[in-house]
């Protein structure tokens, strides 16, 4: 059985979107680590989606759908924001206080964070799929 | 969130509280900022009470540090839950950003 929420692309409702996340993953079994990292997933790749995806200023929706499958929790992010693949983008990797920014880190937890990521573009809609390992 | 302070043998304690998201973030980043700005030249930044640690977040914590260090001080990190230090692993900032486990092992680090 899965889990879908639909959200305005807007800052504001991506506490609310975090909470319903972490409920439903809970009423699914995840550990509360588990719990976690899809709660850090889902915020910075909506946030991303929020502050960069959309060029013009009418409010989009961003759907979500969480599902536990057999070994692993998956949720499922689709928008209609222009074109963007996470795992092709280059992610800055400073290992030092002098290099390191103040901002670009976002993907980085997402691909460190998730077991496996991945991307789709299908029928002008970004699709981007995060799978977290359980013990079964 | 709360951005707390306190002074103390001249090392200034900040004390996050909350969920460090952008709304979090915008409600502290300004006092965060001025506390790191002016202070030290030793910092503590406690983050035992941060529940979430974004990228956002994080950001402002790495701008801190290098503020700090701008002025020849050290920004150290602590207290961190599971989650908040396993962000800061995964972006690599413990390996640049002195990160401990109490207050007094990061006072003991930054008075030695």
């Amino acid at each position: 059985m899965s889990h879908v929420r639909r959200v305005a692309s807007r800052i504001r409702e991506l506490r609310p979107l975090s909470a319903w996340v972490v409920e439903v993953a809970r009423a699914l079994g995840c550990p509360r680590e588990t719990c976690a990292d899809a709660d850090l997933c889902v915020t910075e790749s909506v946030a991303n989606i929020v502050r960069h995806g959309h060029r013009d200023d009418t409010t989009h929706e961003i759907g979500v759908e969480v599902l536990r499958e057999p070994g692993a929790l998956v949720i499922r992010i689709e928008d209609d924001a222009r074109q963007f693949d996470p795992l092709g983008a280059r992610v800055p990797q400073p290992t030092s206080l002098d290099e390191a920014g103040p901002t670009g880190r976002g993907l980085l937890l997402i691909r460190r964070t998730a077991d496996a990521v991945s991307y789709e573009r299908r029928n002008g809609l970004n699709q981007l799929t995060l799978r977290f390992a359980l013990a079964e | 969130m709360e951005c707390l302070h306190e002074d103390t043998d001249g090392v200034r304690i900040i004390r996050l509280a909350g969920r460090m998201d952008i709304e979090g973030n915008d409600e502290i980043a300004l006092r965060f900022n001025t506390l790191t700005g002016t202070g030290g030249p030793s910092i503590i930044v406690d983050l035992a009470g941060v529940e979430f640690l974004g990228s956002i977040g994080i950001g402002t914590l790495v701008t801190g540090a290098k503020t700090v260090k701008l002025h020849h001080g050290l920004l150290v990190l602590c207290g961190a839950r599971p989650n908040v230090l396993s962000a800061l692993q995964r972006t690599n900032v413990t390996d640049f950003i002195p990160t401990f486990g109490t207050v007094d092992e990061a006072r003991a680090r930054v008075t030695e």
